[in-house]
């Protein structure tokens, strides 16, 4: 980018149209500015970076009370008190990137009316207005071609350059300069927006990201159901198994003879109730009258079932425990003081007979029934 | 007229019907369904009007066959084509392939660069300066860091710089772009979408307007290729 011309139109000192021309040569590509005190050296440096960036490179977004104070500084005294007067800077750019050579017209103009500044700019290429997205576009080429950090490399005011590089923002304008130069502000604000982003979609996301976590448990606890119930499935068929088997076993153990648990109980109660019979018969064939210590018991009798011991033949029993004592018993002494002195002297003569057969209890029983 | 004809003649020439063919082919002794467009269209499997001229004794015409058959191969080759479309969207077909986005930048310079050769071997103008132009800027947009891709390869080519060559600055030293790559690839972020947004935000950074930028990073990163793996994931059941 060159600049090719310079008009300034009521700025400072310049009272109506001067235009300056510093077209420049190619092995001569550098413009000295010199003048007296008061000239308007440092006004027409301020015109042209006023001209090129407006409110921007005074540090306002839009033009506004501020900046048209600065504003009211830069135009000629003339222009304040006349509403008719008007001021304008005019600048006559060269572009040229070797593809093609492009002439823009950067018109800057003020008119103070009542006390109000208002600005009026525009843009002429290769002598036509851009309007709209051109202008926006060409504004934003600008200020990527000579940002107003590194405008002050390029255009500097001899008696202020020491303040630029110096002064307190010394570090900072070099810094933030050198950072244009070389493009790496981009990288400062793409960091900027990561972070705007992550903030921005850390909130939006925490929902959606919760819900994903919730199906990812699911779906794990899922896997692990499945799992139990292919277990639990082939657990159930051992069982079965084991039900076939057990039946079978049962079958085998019923054909060869073996009884149940419950046939046991039956046939156990039953030996007692024999057991009973042969203790009374045992007690009965011997003579002797029952003594005193044989009616020591540790009960009453009264747990003995009368219908399980004697049964169909109690009779029988009554009337031969009647004649062994050789008394008159009546109903109530039979039953249970003497058939239960009975059962248990005879259950002692029971065992010293099972005591003689040496517990052989098949060789007991023989002798048994040989002896009754 | 009648060497127009004469152009077309011979015997069933290709796969598209001509009109003249078709209309008027008892009257014109013209035969052949021949089509003759472009020379590198890669819309038919084989150019037999090339061929029919190559075969009429047109043998510098022959390199050109050669390119476009090259083409030809290419075209559906995953190698050489952005899984991608340019938007960012990304779509699969149904037997698991990804379908086509432009070419690749690898590729891109690799065929500018055949075809700077032909150029320069055949003496026939294949491609203008404009189309260059058109060409660098679209490079630089679409992420070439370094902005001297396609200067770099016509010097190569032709031993000579083109007129715009001395105004390409890379957008950044070989060694940041070098160092922006490894720390990406360390982050697992895609470097192209680095590029991407670096390109954005230099065409955007000094817009008065800063929600400009803001929208348009948001949309980069927000952009289907990027997602497609959480996409799927995320549709997984709601067929």
């Amino acid at each position: 980018m060159k600049i090719k011309r310079i008009t300034l139109f009521n700025i400072g000192p310049y009272i109506d149209l001067n235009t300056f021309d510093i077209t420049i040569a190619k092995d001569k590509n550098i413009v000295l500015i010199g003048g007296k005190n008061g000239a308007g050296k440092t006004t027409f440096f301020k015109a042209i970076k006023t001209c090129l960036y407006g409110s921007r490179v005074w540090g306002f977004d839009a033009p506004g009370k501020e900046y048209f104070a600065i504003v009211n500084g830069l135009v000629n005294t003339k222009t304040l008190y006349d509403n008719t007067a008007k001021a304008y800077i005019e600048i006559e750019l060269v572009f040229d990137d070797g593809k093609q050579i492009n002439h823009y017209v950067l018109h800057r103009e003020w008119k103070k009316i009542k006390q109000t500044f208002s600005e009026y700019f525009n843009v002429r290429k290769n002598g036509d207005l851009i309007i709209g997205q051109e202008e926006d576009d060409f504004i934003n080429y600008l200020l990527s071609v000579i940002p107003p950090d590194m405008f002050n490399f390029y255009f500097f005011d001899g008696e202020s350059i020491a303040e630029f590089f110096l002064g307190s923002d010394g570090n900072k304008n070099f810094r933030n300069a050198f950072l244009k130069l070389y493009g790496l502000d981009t990288l400062s604000i793409m960091v900027e927006n990561f972070a705007r982003n992550i903030k921005k979609t850390d909130v939006k996301n925490s929902t959606y990201d919760s819900f994903l976590e919730a199906r990812a448990t699911c779906e794990r606890e899922e896997v692990k159901y499945n799992l139990l119930q292919d277990e639990i499935r082939e657990l159930e068929n051992k069982i079965d198994l084991c039900q076939i088997q057990m039946r079978s076993l049962q079958a085998d153990y019923t054909k060869n003879g073996g009884i149940g648990l419950a046939d046991w109980k039956e046939l156990n109660a039953q030996i007692l109730k024999e057991e009973n019979k042969i203790a009374i018969a045992l007690s009965l064939r011997n003579s002797d009258h029952l003594t005193e210590e044989d009616f020591e018991s540790d009960g009453d009798g009264l747990e003995l079932n009368r219908q399980t011991i004697t049964g169909e033949y109690d009779d029988i029993f009554k009337a031969l425990i009647i004649s062994h004592s050789g008394e008159k018993l009546d109903d109530n002494l039979y039953f249970p003081k003497y058939l239960k002195a009975h059962i248990d002297r005879g259950t002692k003569f029971l065992y010293a007979e099972y005591k003689y057969s040496n517990g052989n209890f098949y060789k007991h029983l023989l002798e048994l029934d040989k002896g009754i | 007229m009648k060497y127009l004809f004469s152009l077309y003649q011979g015997v069933d020439l290709g796969e598209e019907q001509s009109v003249v063919g078709q209309i008027d082919k008892d009257k014109i002794p013209v035969t052949g369904n021949s089509r003759f467009g472009c020379w590198c269209c890669t819309i038919v499997k084989e150019d037999k009007s090339l061929q029919r001229f190559i075969d009429g004794g047109a043998t510098e015409l022959i390199p050109l066959r050669e390119f476009r058959n090259w083409l030809v191969s290419i075209r559906q080759n995953p190698e050489f084509r952005d899984s991608k479309r340019r938007n960012g969207k990304v779509y699969q077909k149904a037997n698991g392939e990804y379908g086509f986005g432009p070419f690749k930048m690898s590729a891109r310079q690799e065929i500018l660069k055949r075809l700077l050769r032909l150029q320069k071997d055949t003496g026939f103008t294949l491609i203008t300066n404009e189309e260059l132009k058109m060409i660098d800027t679209l490079w630089d947009l679409e992420g070439d860091l370094s902005r001297r891709k396609l200067v770099d390869l016509y010097y190569d080519v032709f031993g000579k710089r083109l007129v715009w060559d001395e105004y390409k600055e890379p957008l950044y030293d070989a060694e940041i772009i070098r160092t922006l790559q490894v720390a990406a690839e360390d982050s697992e972020i895609p470097f192209e979408l680095i590029t991407k947004l670096i390109v954005m935000i230099n065409s955007n950074k000094y817009v008065a307007k800063s929600s400009k930028l803001k929208k348009e990073f948001d949309r980069l990163l927000s952009e289907e290729w990027i997602h497609y793996d959480a996409v799927k994931e995320g549709l997984k059941d709601e067929d």
